[in-house]
Protein backbone atom coordinates (compact mmCIF):
# COMPACT_ATOMS: atom_id res chain seq x y z
CA UNK A 1 0.00 0.00 0.00
CA UNK A 2 1.29 3.45 -1.45
CA UNK A 3 1.22 6.40 1.48
CA UNK A 4 -2.01 7.89 2.30
CA UNK A 5 0.12 11.67 0.99
CA UNK A 6 0.46 10.31 -2.66
CA UNK A 7 -3.18 9.72 -2.64
CA UNK A 8 -3.76 13.66 -1.64
CA UNK A 9 -1.47 14.68 -4.30
CA UNK A 10 -3.10 12.95 -6.93
CA UNK A 11 -6.97 14.25 -5.21
CA UNK A 12 -5.76 17.83 -4.83
CA UNK A 13 -3.50 18.09 -7.28
CA UNK A 14 -6.05 16.99 -10.21
CA UNK A 15 -8.62 19.04 -8.41
CA UNK A 16 -6.87 22.12 -9.57
CA UNK A 17 -5.62 20.77 -12.81
CA UNK A 18 -9.00 20.21 -13.98
CA UNK A 19 -11.27 22.80 -12.38
CA UNK A 20 -8.30 25.43 -13.69
CA UNK A 21 -8.97 24.07 -17.02
CA UNK A 22 -12.83 24.51 -17.19
CA UNK A 23 -11.94 28.20 -15.69
CA UNK A 24 -9.54 28.48 -18.90
CA UNK A 25 -12.22 26.64 -21.46
CA UNK A 26 -14.77 28.93 -20.48
CA UNK A 27 -12.68 32.09 -20.92
CA UNK A 28 -11.98 31.06 -24.42
CA UNK A 29 -14.78 30.08 -25.37
CA UNK A 30 -17.22 32.00 -23.44
CA UNK A 31 -20.59 30.76 -23.34
CA UNK A 32 -22.76 31.76 -26.15
CA UNK A 33 -26.12 31.14 -25.15
CA UNK A 34 -27.70 27.68 -24.00
CA UNK A 35 -27.13 25.21 -26.87
CA UNK A 36 -23.45 26.55 -26.91
CA UNK A 37 -23.44 25.21 -23.21
CA UNK A 38 -25.28 22.06 -23.59
CA UNK A 39 -23.91 21.08 -26.95
CA UNK A 40 -20.78 22.94 -27.05
CA UNK A 41 -22.83 25.16 -29.93
CA UNK A 42 -23.15 21.75 -31.93
CA UNK A 43 -19.79 22.27 -33.72
CA UNK A 44 -17.03 19.66 -32.20
CA UNK A 45 -15.47 17.51 -34.87
CA UNK A 46 -14.57 14.12 -35.15
CA UNK A 47 -11.63 13.22 -33.49
CA UNK A 48 -11.91 14.96 -30.17
CA UNK A 49 -15.94 13.74 -30.11
CA UNK A 50 -14.21 10.17 -30.37
CA UNK A 51 -11.65 10.26 -27.94
CA UNK A 52 -14.24 12.26 -25.60
CA UNK A 53 -16.57 9.04 -26.35
CA UNK A 54 -14.32 6.34 -25.78
CA UNK A 55 -12.55 7.58 -22.61
CA UNK A 56 -16.46 7.91 -20.79
CA UNK A 57 -17.32 4.90 -21.47
CA UNK A 58 -14.38 3.49 -19.91
CA UNK A 59 -15.59 3.34 -16.30
CA UNK A 60 -13.79 2.17 -12.95
CA UNK A 61 -15.88 -0.80 -13.76
CA UNK A 62 -14.66 -1.28 -17.63
CA UNK A 63 -11.27 -1.99 -15.75
CA UNK A 64 -11.74 -3.02 -12.66
CA UNK A 65 -15.62 -5.09 -13.66
CA UNK A 66 -13.65 -6.69 -16.74
CA UNK A 67 -10.53 -8.02 -14.56
CA UNK A 68 -12.95 -9.35 -12.00
CA UNK A 69 -15.13 -11.13 -14.95
CA UNK A 70 -11.11 -12.00 -15.49
CA UNK A 71 -10.96 -13.87 -12.57
CA UNK A 72 -14.62 -15.60 -12.97
CA UNK A 73 -14.66 -16.88 -16.41
CA UNK A 74 -11.12 -17.05 -17.29
CA UNK A 75 -10.21 -15.71 -21.15
CA UNK A 76 -13.36 -15.51 -21.99
CA UNK A 77 -14.37 -12.98 -19.23
CA UNK A 78 -13.03 -9.90 -20.82
CA UNK A 79 -14.19 -10.92 -24.00
CA UNK A 80 -17.96 -10.96 -22.99
CA UNK A 81 -17.54 -7.82 -20.86
CA UNK A 82 -16.51 -6.18 -23.94
CA UNK A 83 -19.18 -7.19 -26.51
CA UNK A 84 -21.84 -7.09 -24.20
CA UNK A 85 -20.97 -3.30 -23.54
CA UNK A 86 -20.42 -2.64 -26.93
CA UNK A 87 -23.25 -3.90 -28.66
CA UNK A 88 -25.35 -1.22 -27.22
CA UNK A 89 -24.02 1.19 -28.88
CA UNK A 90 -24.58 -0.22 -32.06
CA UNK A 91 -28.40 0.40 -31.15
CA UNK A 92 -27.27 3.94 -29.88
CA UNK A 93 -25.65 5.02 -33.47
CA UNK A 94 -28.54 4.56 -35.97
CA UNK A 95 -30.99 5.73 -33.48
CA UNK A 96 -29.06 9.01 -32.99
CA UNK A 97 -28.51 9.58 -36.42
CA UNK A 98 -32.37 8.94 -37.33
CA UNK A 99 -32.80 11.39 -34.54
CA UNK A 100 -31.04 14.29 -35.96
CA UNK A 101 -32.48 13.37 -39.07
CA UNK A 102 -36.18 13.72 -38.28
CA UNK A 103 -35.60 16.53 -35.41
CA UNK A 104 -32.31 17.99 -36.28
CA UNK A 105 -32.79 21.00 -33.43
CA UNK A 106 -33.76 18.23 -30.81
CA UNK A 107 -30.93 18.80 -27.88
CA UNK A 108 -32.57 16.23 -25.23
CA UNK A 109 -34.17 12.80 -26.20
CA UNK A 110 -36.49 13.67 -23.68
CA UNK A 111 -37.60 16.50 -25.92
CA UNK A 112 -38.13 14.04 -28.53
CA UNK A 113 -40.60 12.22 -26.26
CA UNK A 114 -42.30 15.06 -25.57
CA UNK A 115 -42.97 15.65 -28.95
CA UNK A 116 -43.48 12.54 -29.99
CA UNK A 117 -45.35 10.91 -26.59
CA UNK A 118 -46.62 13.73 -25.11
CA UNK A 119 -45.58 15.29 -21.71
CA UNK A 120 -46.81 12.13 -19.48
CA UNK A 121 -44.20 9.85 -21.14
CA UNK A 122 -41.82 12.65 -21.72
CA UNK A 123 -41.94 12.35 -17.67
CA UNK A 124 -41.46 9.71 -17.29
CA UNK A 125 -38.43 9.23 -19.38
CA UNK A 126 -37.18 12.43 -17.71
CA UNK A 127 -36.72 10.56 -14.03
CA UNK A 128 -35.12 7.66 -15.98
CA UNK A 129 -32.67 9.99 -17.62
CA UNK A 130 -31.86 11.09 -14.24
CA UNK A 131 -32.02 7.81 -12.44
CA UNK A 132 -29.31 6.69 -14.89
CA UNK A 133 -27.13 9.97 -14.19
CA UNK A 134 -27.60 9.61 -10.34
CA UNK A 135 -26.65 5.59 -10.39
CA UNK A 136 -23.50 5.85 -13.18
CA UNK A 137 -21.99 8.91 -11.41
CA UNK A 138 -22.78 6.95 -7.93
CA UNK A 139 -20.68 4.21 -9.41
CA UNK A 140 -18.32 5.99 -10.13
CA UNK A 141 -17.71 7.77 -6.93
CA UNK A 142 -18.25 4.19 -5.37
CA UNK A 143 -15.16 2.50 -7.56
CA UNK A 144 -12.82 5.58 -7.08
CA UNK A 145 -13.51 5.39 -3.56
CA UNK A 146 -12.51 1.89 -2.94
CA UNK A 147 -9.37 2.00 -5.22
CA UNK A 148 -8.11 5.14 -2.85
CA UNK A 149 -8.70 3.37 0.06
CA UNK A 150 -7.29 0.20 -0.90
CA UNK A 151 -4.18 2.07 -3.17
CA UNK A 152 -3.68 4.64 -0.66
CA UNK A 153 -5.36 3.68 2.44
CA UNK A 154 -7.64 7.11 2.32
CA UNK A 155 -10.86 7.33 3.86
CA UNK A 156 -13.52 5.96 1.64
CA UNK A 157 -15.20 8.43 1.51
CA UNK A 158 -12.58 11.21 0.73
CA UNK A 159 -12.07 8.70 -2.41
CA UNK A 160 -15.37 9.09 -3.37
CA UNK A 161 -16.42 12.34 -2.91
CA UNK A 162 -13.71 14.24 -3.79
CA UNK A 163 -13.86 13.46 -7.13
CA UNK A 164 -17.06 13.83 -7.84
CA UNK A 165 -17.22 17.52 -6.38
CA UNK A 166 -14.50 18.28 -9.03
CA UNK A 167 -16.52 16.63 -12.07
CA UNK A 168 -19.31 18.91 -10.61
CA UNK A 169 -17.59 22.24 -10.19
CA UNK A 170 -16.16 21.71 -14.25
CA UNK A 171 -19.48 21.13 -15.84
CA UNK A 172 -20.68 23.71 -13.82
CA UNK A 173 -18.76 26.11 -14.81
CA UNK A 174 -17.68 24.76 -18.43
CA UNK A 175 -20.63 22.87 -19.50
CA UNK A 176 -20.29 19.78 -22.31
CA UNK A 177 -17.77 21.48 -23.76
CA UNK A 178 -15.39 21.72 -20.95
CA UNK A 179 -16.12 18.21 -19.99
CA UNK A 180 -14.94 17.07 -23.62
CA UNK A 181 -11.48 19.05 -23.36
CA UNK A 182 -11.16 17.22 -19.95
CA UNK A 183 -12.13 14.53 -21.04
CA UNK A 184 -9.70 14.92 -24.29
CA UNK A 185 -6.41 14.94 -21.97
CA UNK A 186 -7.75 12.07 -19.57
CA UNK A 187 -8.01 10.16 -22.77
CA UNK A 188 -4.48 10.15 -23.58
CA UNK A 189 -3.06 10.16 -19.82
CA UNK A 190 -4.97 6.60 -19.59
CA UNK A 191 -4.12 4.98 -23.14
CA UNK A 192 -0.67 5.88 -22.70
CA UNK A 193 -0.41 4.17 -19.12
CA UNK A 194 -1.84 1.38 -20.34
CA UNK A 195 -0.10 1.09 -23.63
CA UNK A 196 3.67 1.43 -21.06
CA UNK A 197 1.96 -0.95 -18.20
CA UNK A 198 0.25 -3.82 -20.66
CA UNK A 199 3.85 -5.15 -22.05
CA UNK A 200 5.62 -5.01 -18.75
CA UNK A 201 2.98 -6.81 -16.81
CA UNK A 202 2.98 -9.26 -19.58
CA UNK A 203 7.13 -9.45 -19.68
CA UNK A 204 7.27 -8.87 -15.99
CA UNK A 205 4.64 -12.01 -14.86
CA UNK A 206 5.49 -14.25 -18.27
CA UNK A 207 3.03 -15.25 -20.53
CA UNK A 208 4.11 -19.10 -20.22
CA UNK A 209 3.37 -18.45 -15.92
CA UNK A 210 0.25 -17.34 -17.12
CA UNK A 211 -0.84 -20.21 -19.69
CA UNK A 212 0.94 -22.57 -17.38
CA UNK A 213 -1.37 -21.34 -14.11
CA UNK A 214 -4.77 -20.81 -16.32
CA UNK A 215 -4.18 -24.80 -17.53
CA UNK A 216 -3.76 -25.74 -13.42
CA UNK A 217 -6.94 -23.35 -13.12
CA UNK A 218 -8.84 -25.70 -15.73
CA UNK A 219 -7.57 -28.94 -14.76
CA UNK A 220 -7.10 -29.51 -11.40
CA UNK A 221 -9.79 -29.62 -8.94
CA UNK A 222 -8.11 -28.59 -6.08
CA UNK A 223 -6.39 -25.45 -7.21
CA UNK A 224 -8.73 -22.27 -5.23
CA UNK A 225 -9.80 -21.47 -8.52
CA UNK A 226 -10.88 -24.04 -10.32
CA UNK A 227 -12.72 -23.47 -13.64
CA UNK A 228 -13.01 -26.01 -16.93
CA UNK A 229 -13.40 -23.33 -19.11
CA UNK A 230 -11.07 -20.74 -17.67
CA UNK A 231 -8.84 -21.22 -21.38
CA UNK A 232 -12.14 -21.22 -23.20
CA UNK A 233 -13.50 -18.12 -25.19
CA UNK A 234 -16.84 -20.32 -25.54
CA UNK A 235 -18.03 -20.96 -22.09
CA UNK A 236 -21.93 -20.63 -21.44
CA UNK A 237 -21.11 -19.04 -18.00
CA UNK A 238 -19.14 -16.21 -19.83
CA UNK A 239 -21.76 -16.02 -22.92
CA UNK A 240 -24.56 -15.70 -20.36
CA UNK A 241 -22.29 -12.71 -18.44
CA UNK A 242 -22.14 -11.32 -21.89
CA UNK A 243 -25.18 -11.15 -22.60
CA UNK A 244 -26.26 -9.72 -19.19
CA UNK A 245 -23.93 -7.16 -19.66
CA UNK A 246 -25.46 -6.27 -23.19
CA UNK A 247 -28.95 -5.54 -21.42
CA UNK A 248 -27.58 -3.67 -18.34
CA UNK A 249 -25.62 -1.44 -20.25
CA UNK A 250 -28.65 -1.06 -22.97
CA UNK A 251 -30.51 1.11 -20.76
CA UNK A 252 -27.55 3.12 -19.30
CA UNK A 253 -26.48 3.95 -22.76
CA UNK A 254 -30.01 4.73 -24.74
CA UNK A 255 -31.32 6.63 -21.75
CA UNK A 256 -27.85 8.63 -20.54
CA UNK A 257 -28.27 12.08 -21.85
CA UNK A 258 -24.71 12.69 -22.05
CA UNK A 259 -24.07 10.59 -24.80
CA UNK A 260 -26.90 12.20 -26.71
CA UNK A 261 -24.85 15.48 -26.33
CA UNK A 262 -22.07 14.44 -27.58
CA UNK A 263 -23.80 13.13 -30.06
CA UNK A 264 -25.86 16.54 -31.43
CA UNK A 265 -22.46 18.24 -30.45
CA UNK A 266 -20.26 16.77 -33.61
CA UNK A 267 -20.44 18.62 -36.41
CA UNK A 268 -21.96 16.39 -38.54
CA UNK A 269 -23.78 13.18 -39.11
CA UNK A 270 -20.99 11.66 -40.62
CA UNK A 271 -18.69 12.93 -38.54
CA UNK A 272 -21.25 11.57 -35.38
CA UNK A 273 -20.74 7.52 -37.00
CA UNK A 274 -17.30 8.20 -37.19
CA UNK A 275 -16.68 9.59 -34.14
CA UNK A 276 -18.75 6.71 -32.00
CA UNK A 277 -17.50 3.97 -33.84
CA UNK A 278 -14.14 4.84 -34.26
CA UNK A 279 -14.16 5.52 -30.86
CA UNK A 280 -16.22 2.45 -29.78
CA UNK A 281 -14.43 -0.42 -31.13
CA UNK A 282 -11.16 0.80 -32.18
CA UNK A 283 -10.75 2.80 -29.01
CA UNK A 284 -12.82 1.34 -25.97
CA UNK A 285 -13.04 -2.31 -26.93
CA UNK A 286 -9.77 -3.28 -26.23
CA UNK A 287 -9.61 -1.68 -23.26
CA UNK A 288 -12.10 -4.49 -21.10
CA UNK A 289 -10.45 -7.18 -22.75
CA UNK A 290 -6.99 -6.41 -21.68
CA UNK A 291 -8.16 -5.69 -18.23
CA UNK A 292 -9.84 -8.68 -17.74
CA UNK A 293 -6.92 -10.77 -19.43
CA UNK A 294 -3.73 -9.14 -18.34
CA UNK A 295 -5.33 -8.09 -14.21
CA UNK A 296 -7.85 -10.75 -14.18
CA UNK A 297 -6.69 -14.09 -15.73
CA UNK A 298 -3.04 -13.70 -14.24
CA UNK A 299 -4.21 -13.26 -10.68
CA UNK A 300 -6.14 -16.64 -11.14
CA UNK A 301 -3.17 -17.96 -12.91
CA UNK A 302 -0.75 -16.92 -9.62
CA UNK A 303 -2.99 -18.95 -7.32
CA UNK A 304 -4.59 -15.53 -6.12
CA UNK A 305 -8.18 -15.59 -5.17
CA UNK A 306 -10.38 -14.39 -2.72
CA UNK A 307 -9.55 -14.75 0.41
CA UNK A 308 -6.29 -15.70 -0.54
CA UNK A 309 -4.14 -12.31 -1.42
CA UNK A 310 -6.82 -10.42 -1.88
CA UNK A 311 -10.11 -9.75 0.36
CA UNK A 312 -12.50 -8.77 -3.25
CA UNK A 313 -11.97 -10.18 -6.60
CA UNK A 314 -12.77 -6.01 -7.32
CA UNK A 315 -9.02 -5.69 -6.02
CA UNK A 316 -7.54 -7.93 -9.14
CA UNK A 317 -6.23 -5.38 -11.13
CA UNK A 318 -5.13 -3.30 -8.51
CA UNK A 319 -2.91 -6.11 -7.14
CA UNK A 320 -1.45 -7.14 -10.13
CA UNK A 321 -0.66 -3.03 -10.81
CA UNK A 322 1.15 -3.13 -7.21
CA UNK A 323 2.94 -6.42 -7.74
CA UNK A 324 4.69 -5.84 -11.11
CA UNK A 325 5.25 -2.07 -10.43
CA UNK A 326 5.78 -2.19 -6.47
CA UNK A 327 3.55 -0.95 -4.29
CA UNK A 328 4.26 3.15 -4.74
CA UNK A 329 4.24 3.53 -8.72
CA UNK A 330 1.97 0.63 -9.20
CA UNK A 331 -0.82 2.02 -6.93
CA UNK A 332 -0.35 5.29 -8.31
CA UNK A 333 -0.64 4.45 -11.90
CA UNK A 334 -3.54 2.60 -11.23
CA UNK A 335 -5.28 5.17 -9.29
CA UNK A 336 -4.77 7.73 -12.09
CA UNK A 337 -6.49 5.10 -14.66
CA UNK A 338 -9.41 4.82 -12.35
CA UNK A 339 -9.90 8.30 -11.18
CA UNK A 340 -9.60 9.02 -14.57
CA UNK A 341 -12.42 6.64 -15.74
CA UNK A 342 -14.18 7.67 -12.93
CA UNK A 343 -14.15 11.15 -13.29
CA UNK A 344 -14.55 11.09 -17.10
CA UNK A 345 -17.68 8.99 -17.22
CA UNK A 346 -18.95 11.01 -14.03
CA UNK A 347 -18.55 13.94 -16.17
CA UNK A 348 -20.70 12.71 -19.14
CA UNK A 349 -23.38 11.61 -16.73
CA UNK A 350 -23.43 15.08 -15.35
CA UNK A 351 -23.37 17.18 -18.67
CA UNK A 352 -25.85 15.42 -19.56
CA UNK A 353 -28.04 16.17 -16.79
CA UNK A 354 -27.09 19.57 -16.82
CA UNK A 355 -28.85 19.34 -20.20
CA UNK A 356 -31.85 17.68 -19.24
CA UNK A 357 -32.40 20.21 -16.30
CA UNK A 358 -31.38 23.38 -18.22
CA UNK A 359 -33.50 22.84 -21.31
CA UNK A 360 -36.17 20.19 -20.32
CA UNK A 361 -36.85 20.71 -16.20
CA UNK A 362 -36.50 24.00 -15.98
CA UNK A 363 -38.40 25.74 -19.23
CA UNK A 364 -41.06 23.47 -18.20
CA UNK A 365 -41.95 25.04 -14.49
CA UNK A 366 -40.83 28.77 -15.70
CA UNK A 367 -41.86 28.55 -19.45
CA UNK A 368 -40.70 32.86 -19.66
CA UNK A 369 -37.60 32.17 -18.28
CA UNK A 370 -35.00 33.89 -20.50
CA UNK A 371 -31.65 31.73 -21.81
CA UNK A 372 -29.47 33.35 -19.01
CA UNK A 373 -32.10 31.87 -16.16
CA UNK A 374 -31.75 28.87 -17.71
CA UNK A 375 -27.90 28.91 -17.77
CA UNK A 376 -27.69 30.21 -14.12
CA UNK A 377 -30.44 27.20 -12.89
CA UNK A 378 -28.10 25.04 -15.27
CA UNK A 379 -25.01 25.51 -13.59
CA UNK A 380 -26.30 25.26 -9.85
CA UNK A 381 -28.35 22.33 -10.14
CA UNK A 382 -25.41 20.22 -11.34
CA UNK A 383 -23.64 20.58 -7.92
CA UNK A 384 -26.66 19.95 -6.27
CA UNK A 385 -26.83 16.84 -7.98
CA UNK A 386 -22.89 16.18 -7.25
CA UNK A 387 -23.62 16.65 -3.59
CA UNK A 388 -26.66 14.20 -3.56
CA UNK A 389 -24.74 11.38 -5.25
CA UNK A 390 -21.53 12.06 -3.41
CA UNK A 391 -23.66 11.21 -0.15
CA UNK A 392 -25.28 8.50 -1.76
CA UNK A 393 -21.79 7.28 -3.00
CA UNK A 394 -20.52 7.34 0.95
CA UNK A 395 -23.61 5.12 2.06
CA UNK A 396 -22.98 2.91 -0.54
CA UNK A 397 -19.84 1.62 0.88
CA UNK A 398 -18.65 -2.10 0.61
CA UNK A 399 -21.20 -2.94 -1.80
CA UNK A 400 -20.23 -5.20 -5.10
CA UNK A 401 -19.69 -2.66 -8.42
CA UNK A 402 -20.76 -5.39 -10.42
CA UNK A 403 -24.01 -6.45 -8.21
CA UNK A 404 -25.19 -2.94 -8.69
CA UNK A 405 -24.50 -2.80 -12.51
CA UNK A 406 -26.46 -6.40 -13.26
CA UNK A 407 -29.51 -5.46 -11.30
CA UNK A 408 -29.93 -2.45 -12.56
CA UNK A 409 -30.47 -3.80 -16.11
CA UNK A 410 -33.60 -5.02 -15.36
CA UNK A 411 -34.89 -0.99 -14.28
CA UNK A 412 -33.23 0.86 -17.16
CA UNK A 413 -33.72 -1.64 -19.52
CA UNK A 414 -37.75 -1.82 -19.37
CA UNK A 415 -37.97 2.13 -21.26
CA UNK A 416 -36.14 0.95 -24.15
CA UNK A 417 -38.23 -0.47 -26.08
CA UNK A 418 -40.51 2.59 -26.15
CA UNK A 419 -37.94 4.84 -26.88
CA UNK A 420 -36.71 2.51 -29.80
CA UNK A 421 -39.84 1.25 -31.53
CA UNK A 422 -41.38 5.52 -30.57
CA UNK A 423 -38.49 6.58 -32.81
CA UNK A 424 -39.26 4.00 -35.80
CA UNK A 425 -42.24 3.20 -36.16
CA UNK A 426 -45.84 5.18 -36.37
CA UNK A 427 -48.05 3.17 -34.94
CA UNK A 428 -46.38 2.93 -31.01
CA UNK A 429 -48.99 5.19 -29.16
CA UNK A 430 -48.47 6.97 -25.74
CA UNK A 431 -50.33 4.59 -24.14
CA UNK A 432 -48.88 1.41 -24.95
CA UNK A 433 -45.20 3.19 -24.74
CA UNK A 434 -46.30 3.44 -20.64
CA UNK A 435 -47.96 -0.14 -20.51
CA UNK A 436 -44.95 -1.79 -22.01
CA UNK A 437 -42.24 0.08 -19.68
CA UNK A 438 -44.54 -1.19 -16.88
CA UNK A 439 -45.03 -4.72 -18.02
CA UNK A 440 -41.05 -4.93 -18.42
CA UNK A 441 -40.28 -3.96 -14.92
CA UNK A 442 -43.04 -5.41 -13.18
CA UNK A 443 -42.27 -8.68 -15.81
CA UNK A 444 -38.24 -8.29 -14.91
CA UNK A 445 -38.41 -7.65 -11.04
CA UNK A 446 -41.02 -10.54 -10.61
CA UNK A 447 -38.99 -13.72 -12.71
CA UNK A 448 -35.63 -12.06 -10.78
CA UNK A 449 -37.35 -12.36 -7.45
CA UNK A 450 -38.85 -15.74 -7.99
CA UNK A 451 -35.38 -17.83 -9.29
CA UNK A 452 -33.90 -19.24 -6.66
CA UNK A 453 -30.37 -19.54 -8.42
CA UNK A 454 -28.94 -15.77 -8.36
CA UNK A 455 -27.20 -16.28 -11.67
CA UNK A 456 -30.08 -17.41 -13.40
CA UNK A 457 -32.15 -14.86 -11.62
CA UNK A 458 -30.48 -12.37 -12.90
CA UNK A 459 -29.93 -13.27 -16.30
CA UNK A 460 -34.07 -13.90 -16.95
CA UNK A 461 -34.53 -11.05 -14.95
CA UNK A 462 -32.56 -8.85 -17.33
CA UNK A 463 -34.14 -10.59 -20.19
CA UNK A 464 -37.34 -9.95 -19.74
CA UNK A 465 -37.27 -6.37 -18.48
CA UNK A 466 -35.79 -6.09 -22.12
CA UNK A 467 -37.93 -8.18 -24.26
CA UNK A 468 -41.01 -8.12 -22.96
CA UNK A 469 -41.77 -4.36 -23.68
CA UNK A 470 -40.70 -5.30 -27.61
CA UNK A 471 -43.72 -7.99 -27.44
CA UNK A 472 -46.46 -5.74 -25.52
CA UNK A 473 -45.81 -3.04 -28.28
CA UNK A 474 -45.89 -5.13 -31.27
CA UNK A 475 -49.43 -6.47 -30.15
CA UNK A 476 -50.34 -3.44 -28.58
CA UNK A 477 -49.69 -2.00 -31.47
CA UNK A 478 -49.60 -3.88 -35.06
CA UNK A 479 -53.68 -3.76 -35.29
CA UNK A 480 -54.22 -0.23 -33.66
CA UNK A 481 -55.33 2.74 -35.96
CA UNK A 482 -53.11 5.12 -34.17
CA UNK A 483 -49.93 6.98 -36.20
CA UNK A 484 -48.04 9.59 -35.62
CA UNK A 485 -46.64 11.60 -38.43
CA UNK A 486 -43.07 11.81 -38.34
CA UNK A 487 -42.65 15.40 -40.68
CA UNK A 488 -43.54 17.39 -37.65
CA UNK A 489 -40.45 16.58 -35.92
CA UNK A 490 -38.87 18.52 -38.83
CA UNK A 491 -39.85 21.75 -37.82
CA UNK A 492 -39.41 21.17 -34.23
CA UNK A 493 -38.46 24.80 -32.72
CA UNK A 494 -36.84 24.28 -29.30
CA UNK A 495 -37.20 27.50 -26.77
CA UNK A 496 -33.46 28.40 -26.80
CA UNK A 497 -31.66 29.78 -29.82
CA UNK A 498 -30.08 26.85 -32.13
CA UNK A 499 -28.20 27.93 -35.13
CA UNK A 500 -27.59 24.37 -37.68
CA UNK A 501 -27.65 24.41 -41.60
CA UNK A 502 -30.61 21.69 -42.15
CA UNK A 503 -28.99 20.93 -45.28
CA UNK A 504 -25.82 19.72 -43.25
CA UNK A 505 -28.46 16.79 -41.67
CA UNK B 1 -9.04 -25.68 -24.63
CA UNK B 2 -6.74 -22.61 -26.12
CA UNK B 3 -2.94 -23.53 -26.75
CA UNK B 4 -0.38 -21.53 -25.50
CA UNK B 5 0.43 -19.91 -28.99
CA UNK B 6 -3.55 -18.65 -29.69
CA UNK B 7 -3.25 -17.30 -25.86
CA UNK B 8 -0.09 -15.21 -26.69
CA UNK B 9 -1.30 -14.06 -30.03
CA UNK B 10 -4.57 -13.06 -28.31
CA UNK B 11 -2.99 -10.66 -25.91
CA UNK B 12 -0.76 -9.02 -28.54
CA UNK B 13 -3.50 -8.62 -31.00
CA UNK B 14 -5.56 -6.64 -28.02
CA UNK B 15 -2.13 -4.96 -27.51
CA UNK B 16 -2.13 -3.97 -30.86
CA UNK B 17 -5.76 -2.95 -31.11
CA UNK B 18 -5.49 -0.16 -28.63
CA UNK B 19 -2.04 0.98 -30.24
CA UNK B 20 -3.74 1.28 -33.44
CA UNK B 21 -7.19 2.86 -31.64
CA UNK B 22 -5.51 5.21 -29.92
CA UNK B 23 -3.65 6.67 -32.84
CA UNK B 24 -6.36 6.49 -34.62
CA UNK B 25 -8.53 8.93 -32.10
CA UNK B 26 -5.17 10.73 -30.85
CA UNK B 27 -3.96 12.41 -33.76
CA UNK B 28 -6.72 14.16 -35.35
CA UNK B 29 -8.01 14.86 -32.31
CA UNK B 30 -4.44 16.70 -31.63
CA UNK B 31 -5.03 18.55 -34.96
CA UNK B 32 -8.61 19.63 -34.06
CA UNK B 33 -7.51 21.20 -30.89
CA UNK B 34 -4.63 22.70 -32.16
CA UNK B 35 -6.72 24.61 -35.16
CA UNK B 36 -9.72 25.15 -32.57
CA UNK B 37 -6.82 27.40 -30.08
CA UNK B 38 -5.83 29.40 -33.47
CA UNK B 39 -8.82 29.87 -35.01
CA UNK B 40 -10.14 31.97 -31.41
Amino acid sequence: MASSALGYVVLIGFAFVFIGISFAVSKKFPSEGVDDFVVAGRGIPFGIISASVMISWVWTTTIMGAAEAGTWYGVSGGFNYMWGAALPFFFFIPLVLHLRKIMPKCTTFTEFIRERFGKTVSTIFFVFGIAVVLYVVTEQGVGIGIVFNSMFHIPYWVGAVIPIMIVALYISRAGLRGSIFNDVIQFFIVCIIFIIAVPIILKTIGLDTIYDGLMDVANNKNNPNYNPEALSMTSVAGLKYGLIAAIVAMGQVLLDQGYYSKAIATTSRKDLMKAYIIGTVLGWAPVPILSGNVFGTSLIALGIGEGNGVSSLSEAAPYIMDMVFGTGIGSLLFALMAFMAGMTTGGNGLAGAQALFTVDFYKRIRPQATEREQLSFGKKIVILIGAVVAVVAVLLEGVSLLKIDIFSGILFAAPTASFFCGLLWKKTSPKVAVISMVAGLAGGLITFFMIEDQNNAQFFGNLVALVLPYIVIFFGSVFSKYEFDFNKLKNYEPAQKVNITLEEE
Amino acid sequence: MMSETALKIFYWACYGWICVGFLTIAIPALKEIYNMFRKR
